[in-house]
């Protein structure tokens, strides 16, 4: 996890991005107009969530050519740079560009994250210039770049963005004169709606370079769902050095037109475990069961240890009857289990059953990871969360397999 | 008059009258122990927790005279029916439809509002709710009667109330509270989303939602 002092200056590297007086950031001495940040970061928004297996940028192997004696030529690295992103991002280029959410700015260099519509990755980049002298390769120029890749979608649209930026930060030499363009393609169920990333030189130092695609899902009969790997193949020119090439992909976003009791195509990030919220002002046996439950070692409270949705019939009913099939009947009571039924995590994976005082069941309190709790709770509220659940999987798109996490909240 | 039945795939208590798909659950009012009235839209609150329950339709432009008799007999309000509610169920969307929690909207059941956006008048008829409470039911041994028809609002009726499902909702019941606001941070999620949703729809050249 990132150490406190680091997360203050990138609080400071944030709070300089923002170029809007925000009623936190009013008492701040005003951002003079040139060091505008663009785009603005975004402020306040779900948490967002690292995906597994991606990590802490590792330096690539650069790809550089070996040109005669006498020639020119350039090369691309993946880096990391040594410290947090703080570079500053003055100066609107493009308009109508997506913010950059602060999320992602935050969490530069350590792969990908995301929320349930966007995902984004930042890492670093250095362009090499050199020429063959005496059979020795000797650099003429560098600039190290940051790189900012970046997805979003809608849950209500078959459309999705993906818009790149690159800004150099320090430089020196023949590497300063290069041009920049780029392309972007999709591969899957997709088709390319448009592209632009028009040739412009890098320099001066900070300059940000910005590239917007759209694409369109081909996932929209009922129940298709779909994926597409959309691609930012990016191009440095510089007089006579060869051209020296790079891609980055985005794979995040999942289309479907699969998401019972939700009409429209929409899209979102599978993997990020969107957060099901229960009120405990407004569903107090609820909450108090949940909570209980979730303090006796149940998951699903965390992106380590989310729920998983399913949509398979036999499953949810083993699920309860093992659960509460031998529920008491009392009036103005219904029983309530925890993992919820409609998830992979229920007893029809294995476990045993707990409990807790005034559930009104005979079982062991015991703690752990594995089974699920009982508890008879107020039966208006038990309704109300198939209600919210329900609210919950059509407006997140959460399919059959998709994690989730349960909370509970004010 | 168009008549239609369907089984109905029940989770948590109920199966829906959602309009649009739309569950504003915050809003839910338990009061009657039958027809759980929302904002926009209802559920039917069934005695099985998950399962299959049959329920039978009758759209109708006018109050239906004669109601659902049991054969035979000349009670009109049929004599096997255990509870019955009448309650005024608002559709704003004009896409009330039969709506599975789980599966969404149940096919081969025509729209319920098609009068369209506006009041409609259900009259609901339940028995076997007390059967398998609280249980898991594979086969419909729950079985509901639904009459729509158009009709300003008014306060809900309890025509019948014999069986203990109702009566426990009925006791559960608090008063209909006022729903609460979304937590900050929700709300700053859905702020953020309907931007990106408006940045692609004005990049697409799709229309405004």
């Amino acid at each position: 996890m990132r150490a406190r002092s680091i997360l203050a200056l990138l609080a400071c590297a944030a709070a300089l991005l923002s170029g809007v007086a925000t009623p936190a950031s009013a008492a701040r001495t005003p951002t003079p107009p040139e060091r505008l940040a663009s785009p603005q970061p975004t402020d306040g928004s779900d948490e967002p969530a690292r995906k597994k297996g991606t990590k802490e940028t590792q330096r690539s192997t650069p790809d550089c050519p070996t040109p005669d004696e006498g020639e020119t030529a350039a090369c691309l690295q993946v880096t990391t740079p040594k410290s947090p992103f703080t570079q500053e991002r003055p100066g609107a280029q493009v308009q109508d560009i997506v913010a950059i959410p602060d999320w992602c700015i935050e969490n530069a260099y350590t792969g990908v994250w995301a929320l349930r519509t966007q995902a984004c990755e930042i890492t670093g980049l250095l362009y090499t210039t050199y020429v063959i002298r005496n059979g020795v390769r000797t650099v003429t120029g560098e600039a190290s770049f940051n790189v900012i890749n970046y997805s979003y979608s809608s849950t209500s649209l078959p459309d999705w963005g993906h818009q790149i930026e690159l800004s150099a930060y320090q430089g020196w030499g023949d590497a300063l004169r290069a041009s920049l363009s780029g392309v972007a393609s999709g591969s899957g169920s997709c088709t390319t709606a448009s592209s632009s990333f028009p040739a412009r030189p890098i320099s001066p130092l900070n300059t940000w370079l910005q590239g917007e695609s759209y694409f369109s899902t081909t996932a929209t009969a009922a129940g298709a769902i779909g994926s597409c790997t959309t691609t930012w193949s990016l191009t440095f020119t510089n007089g006579t050095y060869t051209p020296a090439g790079i891609s980055y992909d985005m794979s995040e976003i999942r289309c479907d037109n699969a998401t019972a009791g939700n009409a429209a195509v929409g899209c979102v990030v599978p993997w990020y475990a969107s957060e099901l919220v229960y009120s405990q002002s407004s569903y107090p046996s609820l909450a108090s069961h949940v909570s209980r439950a979730q303090a006796s070692g149940l998951p699903g409270a965390t992106f380590d240890a989310p729920l998983t949705r399913t949509t398979n019939e036999t499953i949810i009913n083993t699920n309860r009857s093992l659960a509460c099939g031998d529920a008491p009947s009392i009036s103005g009571l219904s029983c309530d289990e925890y993992p919820i039924a409609r998830s992979y995590e229920g007893l029809s994976s294995g476990g045993s059953r707990r409990t807790f005082d005034n559930c009104n069941f005979n079982l062991p309190q015991q703690t752990g990871p594995t089974g699920v709790s009982v508890c008879m709770i107020t039966a208006t509220e038990n309704n109300a969360q198939g209600g919210l659940n329900t609210q919950f999987f059509r407006r997140e798109r959460v399919l059959d397999g998709d994690p989730f996490r349960v909370t509970v909240g004010a | 008059m168009v008549d239609a039945s369907a089984d109905v795939r029940v989770s948590d208590h109920a199966f829906g009258l959602l309009d649009g798909g739309e569950i504003p659950i915050e809003t839910a009012d338990y009061s009657n122990g039958l027809v759980v009235l929302m904002s926009a839209g209802a559920l039917l609150y069934t005695g099985i927790d998950t399962g299959v329950v049959h329920v039978g339709l009758t759209l109708a432009s006018q109050p239906p005279d004669n109601l659902v008799p049991d054969a035979g007999t000349d009670d009109n309000l049929g004599a096997s029916w255990q509870d019955i509610v009448e309650a005024s169920v608002h559709a704003p969307r004009g896409q009330l439809r039969l709506d599975s929690l789980d599966t969404g909207p149940v096919s081969d059941v025509p729209l319920l509002s098609p009068h369209g956006p506006g009041w409609y008048r259900l009259r609901a008829f339940v028995r076997g709710r007390d059967t398998h409470f609280d249980a898991v039911a594979d086969a419909a041994v729950e079985e509901y009667h639904l009459q729509l028809w158009p009709a300003p609002p008014a306060p809900a009726v309890l025509i019948r109330t014999t069986d203990q499902c109702g009566a426990g909702l009925r006791s559960a019941s608090a008063p209909a509270s006022h729903p609460a606001e979304p937590p900050p941070r929700q709300q700053a999620e859905q702020q953020t989303r309907n931007r990106l949703d408006q940045a692609i729809r004005k990049a697409t050249g799709r229309p405004p939602a």
